[in-house]
């Protein structure tokens, strides 16, 4: 049995795409680009702790525990009655510093 | 970020459920770096939060002030700030103090590929675009399970 290529495989991507496009989740939400897009993005899934390079060498770790690990000192003004703080990097925190879960919004203020 | 943010303030992170956590992507030249010095000495005195909102609020007269007006319109963000020095605020921004950390996040981040905004990352993952509520709360849910 022949091969199925990548492009062959692609190419029925784009077909069913173009027949279904319903099928396709929303474009406003998603994930990094192949590596061969963009080679600086660092996407990856998420490992307690990684240490060793993993399988996939174009996929940077990025270290879950550095930026979210709460810190000793918190902000003593309430922000609508949230606490607010600071991570371990320094960078603005809103919120219980030992949440299960840290979200890290990355944006320009214009 | 103005409809999204709230609601997930409410529904996570109210709650104890999620920390939300703020980076400075600065795109746009000058423009984004006085914002973001107006944030982070806001923020030295604990109103970080009250300025980021303040100033995703403002943004058209953040956009339409001169340019040689900038740190005029970032004192005049931090007057509308109850509670804030203002004196040791302009002080911060005059100075720059912050500047030199909000640049050096900002390189670092780039080489992740941080280029654009938003972006999310939650789990070690990163996410492009704004999505919509549901969208980042189905994200949130899978990370909390």
């Amino acid at each position: 049995m022949p091969r199925i290529s990548h492009l062959s495989l692609a190419s029925l991507a784009l077909l069913l795409a173009a027949c279904f496009p319903s099928a396709l989740p929303p474009a406003t939400l998603t994930l990094a680009p192949p590596p061969q897009a963009t080679a600086a993005i660092a996407a990856t899934i998420a490992a307690p702790a990684v240490t060793a390079a993993p399988a996939d060498p174009t996929i940077s770790p990025v270290p879950p525990t550095a930026e979210a690990a709460p810190t000793a000192t918190e902000a003593a003004v309430l922000y609508d009655g949230l606490a607010q703080g600071q991570t371990a990097g320094g960078f603005p925190a809103l919120g219980d510093p030992n949440a299960p879960v840290a979200l890290i919004d990355y944006s320009d203020f214009l | 970020m103005l409809t999204v943010e709230p609601e997930i303030i409410e529904r996570y992170v109210r709650p104890g459920r999620v920390r939300l956590i703020f980076r400075d992507v600065l795109n746009h030249g000058e423009r984004s770096e006085r914002a973001s010095e107006a944030a982070a000495c806001a923020g030295r005195q604990g109103y970080f939060w009250h300025m980021h909102r303040l100033l995703f609020e403002a943004q058209d007269e953040s956009w339409g002030a001169p340019r040689d007006q900038l740190v005029g319109q970032m004192i005049a963000f931090g007057a509308r700030i109850e509670g804030l020095d203002q004196a040791a605020y302009g002080q911060c921004l005059a100075e720059r103090a912050t500047l030199a950390g909000l640049q050096a996040a900002d390189r670092e981040q780039r080489t992740r590929g941080v280029t654009v905004q938003p972006v999310f990352e939650l789990a070690g993952r990163l996410y492009f675009g704004l999505p919509t509520v549901d969208q980042l709360s189905a994200l949130l849910d899978e990370a909390l399970r």
